[in-house]
């Protein structure tokens, strides 16, 4: 049903649409110049979808004939708008991509990519449509508790699977840097560039917390890939398994407790955690079991109070955009941010 | 006045439901539109608030600064101590207070830096910031976008 509903909302064709008929004609040059053997090239079903607050999302088919033999392929063009949420670069992203399609990690094979966006209009990515729903919700969906408990579970293979990528035999140290031990440290310094950047007023409530997060910052143990924005609302789930995990714009190489303090943050547990059955102490046991090491509990609340600095830096990205006429989408300050990340530094100072 | 503003809030509100709506619905732009919408309603809801708002935390944010004084370096408790003499702005003035809280949260944000984390200053900074976000009159209204592609059915 939800299925059904997705096709009906989000792939209404708009026939004679200017806009359409323009990306039509570019991603027929674009993939016609990287198909070079291709006869009968044909693009078919081009839709602009709903959704994505970083990203413009065009679904189509994309059929022809070369020595090889028929090819008909769902694609997803993802393609940089000229403002969002996010500022981040699709030769990154398309590297991880490639480099996990050797790995049993879910994420839909990239095809193409427009690093410089002189071909499609601004930076794309082209990958493989995966089956799936989108539900940021998922976990506390309507879903039956065991199906949810299963899925929760589920995205919690996901997690340590990212983690044990090989990323050094994979070469993606090409094009990640390692940070090393510093990994919280090279956060910091990545985010509080965006802030500086982003920020239209003084926000001496993120200056109180990013001194507290540079005082506290610890070592990383070791470095593993990190997604950067891990959730529910990052994934497609076809029946009650997990298809493939979407968004790696914010991929790097880090601290293996980052995606685990995004997931537990107190924040965003309505999207994370299933109260009573899936909480944070539920993830970490299941988290530690998986890979056989111990989450410190201070050392996780740092990633916490990181989640939600880091989620309020890009929130105020979202108001620049905005303001700047860029983003579609209105945010407000994130006082909802404060409040949380005040309380939790509060009951680490008190232990 | 009329339409008073929040007349106009809700006719505008009630217009690009009725109106505009039908004419992008099942497209991306009918997403946007329900979230331009629903910050409308917040806006028409939550404006009356925003100059009370700014008065107090100007006020409030002043007297915290006052406070923290000897906690900061000489050159800092200088600025601070001026505080005092700077002229009030028109009351009714919102473009005035809005300029007057950003030159007062810069001066917190320099003080705040600059004290001993374990400070009574400190606390009382950090106190009033837990205030000022529990009184912000502005919510962000959730308009989550379905974000991800439609499904092929052949897939």
């Amino acid at each position: 049903m939800a299925r059904r509903a997705m096709e009906a909302e989000d792939s209404v064709s708009l026939p004679g649409n200017r806009a359409n008929g323009e990306m039509a004609r570019l991603l027929e040059q674009f993939i016609r110049a990287r198909l070079p053997a291709a006869e009968d090239l044909r693009l078919e079903g081009l839709a602009r979808t709903s959704g994505g607050l970083s990203r413009e999302n065009w679904v189509f088919r994309a059929s022809w004939r070369d020595p090889a033999g028929t090819h008909d392929v769902p694609l997803i063009l993802r393609r940089d708008p000229a403002g969002g949420l996010l500022v981040t670069v699709r030769r990154e992203e398309f590297a991880v991509l490639k480099a996990l399609e050797s790995t049993p990690v879910a994420a839909p094979p990239a095809l193409w990519i427009d690093d410089d966006g002189s071909a499609l209009g601004s930076p794309s990515l082209i990958m493989r449509r995966i089956n799936g729903e989108c539900d940021w919700f998922v976990l506390n969906s309507e879903r039956p508790e065991a199906v949810r408990l299963a899925l929760a579970y589920n995205f919690l293979e996901l997690l340590v699977q990212i983690q044990e990528v090989d990323w050094r035999g994979l070469g993606l140290d090409a094009a990640l840097k390692d940070p090393g031990p510093d990994a919280a440290s090279a956060e910091l310094d990545r985010w509080e560039a965006e802030l500086r950047r982003v920020a239209l007023e003084p926000v001496p409530e993120l200056e109180v917390v990013l001194r507290w997060l540079r005082e506290h910052a610890r070592p990383a143990r070791w470095t593993v890939l990190v997604h950067g924005d891990f959730k529910p609302g990052n994934a497609l789930v076809d029946g009650d398994r997990i298809s493939t995990m979407l968004d790696w714009e914010t991929a790097h190489l880090g601290d293996p407790l980052e995606d685990l303090g995004w997931i537990t943050n107190p924040v965003r547990a309505r999207e994370h955690q299933i109260q009573g059955l899936w909480e944070r102490a539920d993830i970490v046991a299941a988290y530690s079991a998986a890979t056989g090491h111990s989450v410190d509990e201070e050392e996780l609340t740092w990633w916490n109070v990181f989640s939600c600095w880091k989620l309020a830096v890009i929130v105020l990205t979202g108001i620049h955009a905005f303001v700047a006429g860029t983003f579609d989408w209105v945010h407000q300050s994130p006082t909802w941010l404060v409040r949380a990340m005040l309380r939790m530094i509060d009951s680490e100072e008190s232990r | 006045m009329r339409p008073t503003i929040g007349e106009q809030l809700d006719g505008t509100c009630r217009v690009l439901e009725a109106v505009v709506a039908p004419e992008v619905a099942g497209t991306p732009a009918a997403d946007v539109l329900n979230g331009l919408v629903k910050n409308l309603r917040m806006l028409r809801t939550n404006w009356p608030a925003v100059l009370p708002f700014l008065h107090w935390d100007n006020e409030t944010t002043a007297a915290v600064l006052m406070r923290s004084a000897s906690s900061v370096p000489d050159h800092l408790a200088r600025r601070i101590e001026t505080l005092d003499a700077d002229p009030t702005p028109d009351i009714l003035d919102v473009v005035a207070a809005q300029e007057r809280n950003d030159e007062l949260r810069a001066l917190l944000s320099e003080a705040v830096l600059a004290m001993d984390t374990a400070s009574a200053a400190h606390a009382d900074i950090v106190a009033h910031l837990v205030a000022r976000a529990g009184r912000y009159p502005l919510r962000s209204v959730p308009a989550v976008p379905r974000p991800h592609p439609a499904p092929d059915p052949s897939c």
